[in-house]
């Protein structure tokens, strides 16, 4: 009898030993900025833009969402970040911001960046929202 | 018989429900290079960059862009992989083309010391500045 117990008594030990490794904690979801999403400001004769990394070769595109004041062209394109830490363009639109407001290139996995420009049109800044998805 | 059995619970606990301890090991790898070779380009000329690979292995060559006062041009330009020769750049491979962010070239090389050159061969309107990015082992 006291040695049932005593077995029972380790297999209850080691079984709770195994089930500590299946407890998870809780993971906090942290609320961050959408990394795919570029808000900025561009003045006349001015640019603005964000570098990004693909991690894999796909579609790079970039769609201009919006502008304030409304109407505003702007040119959007997409190339590679210089040492100078100039966004060297590949490709170019100059476009009002909307759905077909979209530039897109194959890409190889690397560095890469969106620049947002005055084409020449602006008297006042104009802020911007660009949509960019990648692989 | 009892004892035995304790013994092999005792084994078991130990061993932590058979997560045996592990000496982690970090892979061998080389990350590659990457070179950007930047600069500005006059009409019907050409210019080369020279590197070393101290590895064999592949080399990509992207012509990324090509600007002139900031605005991409649509341009096609000739893109080289080669050795040095004299004053200039011998390619071996070579590819007319346009600004884009895939590579134009890809080439393996054993070790040595090579170039990559950019020629333009239709005659561009005037000045442009290039970027092209390079990627060896």
């Amino acid at each position: 009898m006291t040695t049932r117990l005593a077995l029972i008594s380790c297999l209850t030990v080691a079984l709770a030993g195994c089930a500590k490794t299946l407890i998870t904690s809780p993971t906090a979801t942290a609320v961050a900025a959408d990394p795919n999403t570029f808000t900025n400001q561009v003045a006349p004769g001015g640019s603005a833009s964000r570098d990004l990394t693909l991690t894999a070769a796909g579609q790079l595109s970039a769609t201009l969402t919006s502008t304030t004041p409304p109407g505003a062209v702007l040119g959007v394109g997409l190339g590679i970040p210089r040492a100078n830490n100039q966004c060297a363009l590949s490709s170019a639109i100059a476009t009002v911001a909307g759905a077909s407001a979209r530039i897109a290139m194959p890409a190889d996995g690397g560095p890469y960046c969106v620049r947002v420009f005055d084409t020449g049109t602006l008297t006042a800044p104009v802020s911007f929202t660009v949509a960019i998805t990648h692989p | 018989m009892s004892m035995r059995l304790l013994a092999l619970i005792a084994a078991i606990t130990a061993a932590g429900c058979g997560k045996a301890a592990e000496t982690p090991t970090s892979p061998t790898t080389t990350a590659p290079t990457t070179i950007l070779f930047a600069g500005t380009l006059q009409p019907g000329t050409t210019r080369f960059y020279s590197y070393t690979l101290n590895t064999a292995g592949t080399v990509t060559a992207m012509l990324a862009s090509l600007e002139r006062s900031g605005t991409p041009m649509p341009n096609a330009l000739e893109i080289g992989l080669g050795i040095p020769a004299g004053t200039g750049c011998a390619v071996s491979a070579a590819l007319n083309s346009s600004s884009q962010l895939i590579p134009h070239l890809k080439q393996d090389f054993g070790i040595g010391t090579y170039c990559v050159r950019i020629s333009d061969l239709d005659g561009m309107p005037a000045a442009m500045n290039f970027t092209i990015r390079l990627i060896h082992p």
